[in-house]
């Protein structure tokens, strides 16, 4: 995770009227300006650049307190490790997917509503977004596990067996689902205030189509801000412990990046680099994050050009 | 009243946010040579008695192998008047915690560190080794043998259990009865076990087969071990959800590989619900597999907790642990008997047959039964 300092203010301008004694009267400058800053300094500091540091130094630790790359070794040559990365990463591109098809529709019909029905429907995402971790796990569990209420009722009603194994990759997928297109709907939902009805209108004077609309004009403003979406919401998932945690324990064989640095943790004694290889799994969440806050701000930067220009 | 509870909160959390900020300063100035010197000494029943006023355990909870009235029993054994139960909190707290997190803890906290734990008896090695336990043997350890004792004191088997298979026989009529049922396709998906990386009880598990499936018996064989769990996981007998009792008792797990006493427990539970169970040991056996109590070198309540080491293995104390169906320690050895009406939860006698004591000095490295686990059992499936 990269941590933006505030810029730091100017020189200090010692007002004329002070005049002569310039020393305590900078440090008290320096001090109105900068002491604002410093809980904030210090937090960042201490819990997020630190921390950081710290992990990255554990992760090239040696028995002895020396340097090597064992750990960093040990996590992609172990088979089930190296599974957990690809599933990690793969799982959470198909959410984000999803979220960019599924969710790009939604937000775009959300903003179509009139006020009452589109703050209706911002309340209720907001919810299902807020309705993550372990007490999710256990509302699948009871309605979509092997003895879950909607899976009998469609088996006792109308006599279909649900395919979905809950406790697989697309259990997972659904799970993710619930509370993270609520997210993607509500992050993407502003910027679709952007497209104008003039667009369209034009489109229409100018002989085009609903399909020429959105291949020409609609898709191409908004592309950029789906796409941040997309980035914000695969490093969201990627992240998410207590969710799978939570639905499918510790013994799991479908594990992901965080059940395993969990599993790595909750085993860790002395004589194994086990707490090694757990920062090191820690480093690499923390390095795809940053590549995704990366590719996000420059989104963000082609977003914003984008919409200098359309004014 | 609002008021008074306020001041009396900020009354004990000034002293203690500064204590807490002193402590590491003192810590560093000080030495630990005093604490080392004594701590083969006899326990202070007077010092003790001050310590029991406030106390904190790790991984103990009230209904783990009886720990509630374990503690109450020391309370009262040694006239300490303090409460045991951590759930009403007067005088004991507990955080439960796997074995390895305990040793963490042991190791890593400084103020109010846990007094002592419940570890998997594995896990007593690796303790000795990170050197945070505390130098006390009870007398009474002398009839251990070495696998069931540190070498230098601090830890020391408590109760013993069996692995054992329960089953939910409202979902699952026909109950497999061995290690080799569990392979059957008619239990494909229903199978839960614990994991052997992080618990006893998981570590417990690959123990029982290693004992169970050797060739030649009374031997330890854990190569036998990995290969069956590599066959169960290949076949995909086991159960993905997460095994809670209630997930159990909705038949969502509908087997159970545990202790013993846990199942029998977790039996009766489910058993007043009107859900059918069965529980039996696996028809190849297993071996005596113990829970150990360790306490910690850096606790602030030494005299306590050599209390705690001897009650452990007193005919009082590993009498608490029979009444929910934890075998005492002692009685596996055959230095205690436990009368009859405290054997009313336990399973058939007969069951047990196949079971074998740990042959060796020393258990499989954790570490190492983590790393095949992984490596050789995960993969497979």
């Amino acid at each position: 995770m990269t941590v933006t300092t505030p810029t730091a203010p100017g020189p200090a301008v010692t007002p004329p009227a002070a005049g002569p004694p310039p020393r305590p009267g900078s440090l008290r400058t320096f001090l109105t300006q900068w002491g604002p800053a410093i809980p904030f300094l210090v937090t960042a500091g201490g819990l997020l650049v630190a921390a950081a540091l710290w992990l990255i130094r554990t992760s090239f630790a040696g028995p002895d307190g020396g340097w090597t790359l064992q750990a960093w070794q040990d996590i992609f040559t172990q088979r089930i490790t190296r599974d957990a990365m690809v599933r990690s990463l793969g799982l959470s591109a198909i959410v984000a997917t999803f979220c960019l098809v599924v969710g790009s529709v939604l937000a775009y019909l959300i903003s179509g509503l009139a006020r009452r029905g589109r703050a209706g429907a911002q309340a209720l995402l907001n919810v299902a977004a807020n309705f993550g971790g372990a007490s999710l796990a256990i509302a699948m569990v009871s309605t979509l596990g092997a003895v879950g209420f909607v899976r009998l009722l469609l088996e006792n009603w109308f006599g279909y067996q649900l395919g979905l194994d809950l406790y697989s990759v697309w259990g997972l997928v659904v799970t993710y689902i619930y509370f993270i297109l609520p997210l993607y709907v509500l992050l993407v939902l502003p910027a679709m205030s952007v497209l104008r009805p003039e667009w369209w209108e034009a489109v229409q004077t100018a002989g085009g189509t609903r399909w020429q609309y959105w291949r020409r004009v609609g898709l191409p403003v908004l592309f950029p801000f789906l796409l941040s979406g997309w980035v914000l919401t695969f490093a969201w998932s990627l992240g998410q412990f207590s969710v799978p945690y939570a639905l499918l324990g510790d013994t799991t064989t479908t594990s992901l990046i965080t059940t395993r640095l969990g599993n790595f943790l909750f085993s860790a004694t002395g004589g194994t680099n086990r707490f090694e290889r757990a920062a090191a799994l820690a480093v690499l969440l923390m390095v795809i994050s940053a590549l995704a806050l990366v590719a996000y701000r420059r989104i963000a930067a082609r977003m914003l050009a984008r919409l200098e220009g359309l004014r | 009243m609002d008021m008074t509870r306020h001041q009396r909160l900020s009354r004990r959390l000034v002293p203690a946010v500064l204590t807490a900020i002193a402590l590491p300063l003192a810590a560093c100035g000080g030495s630990g040579a005093g604490a080392d010197a004594d701590a083969a000494a006899p326990a202070d029943v007077n010092a003790a008695k001050e310590q029991a006023k406030q106390f904190r355990t790790a991984g103990m909870p009230d209904d783990w192998i009886n720990f509630g009235e374990f503690y109450q029993s020391v309370c009262d054994s040694y006239e300490l008047g303090c409460n045991g139960f951590a759930a009403q909190g007067v005088n004991r707290t507990d955080t439960d915690m796997s074995s390895a997190e305990e040793i963490a803890a042991f190791k890593n906290e400084t103020t109010n560190a846990p007094m002592c734990s419940d570890i998997g008896i594995a896990f007593g090695q690796v303790a000795e080794s990170e050197g945070v336990l505390l130098g006390y043997t009870p007398e009474a350890a002398a009839a251990l043998p070495p696998a069931y004792k540190a070498a230098d004191g601090g830890w020391v088997a408590s109760a013993v259990g069996v692995i054992s298979i329960m089953t939910n026989t409202d979902v699952i009529p026909n109950p497999p009865k061995s290690f080799a049922d569990l392979l059957k396709p008619e239990y494909k998906g229903r199978v839960s076990i614990s994991n052997p990386v992080t618990s006893g009880t998981g570590q417990a598990t690959v123990f029982s087969t290693a004992a169970a499936l050797s060739k030649n018996k009374g031997e330890f064989d854990m190569d036998a071990a990995i290969d069956y769990w590599a066959e169960f996981f290949r076949l995909g007998q086991r159960n993905e959800a997460e095994y809670s009792a209630a997930a159990f008792e909705r038949g969502e797990t509908p087997i159970r590989v545990a202790y013993d006493f846990v199942n029998i427990q977790a039996g009766q539970l489910v058993g007043e619900k009107g859900v059918d169970t069965a529980i039996v040991i696996p028809a190849e056996g297993g071996v005596w597999s113990p829970s150990a109590t360790m306490c910690n070198k850096k606790t602030e309540d030494p005299d306590l907790a050599k209390l705690v080491l001897d009650h452990t293995l007193s005919d009082e104390g590993q009498l608490v642990f029979a009444r929910v169906g934890a075998r005492p320690v002692r009685y596996v050895l055959g230095e205690l008997e436990v009368p009859a009406e405290l054997k009313t939860n336990w399973l058939p006698e007969g069951q047990y047959a196949n079971v074998i004591q740990y042959p060796d000095d020393a258990w499989p490295d954790p570490a190492v039964v983590a790393e095949r686990w992984e490596n050789d059992v995960l993969t497979a499936g």
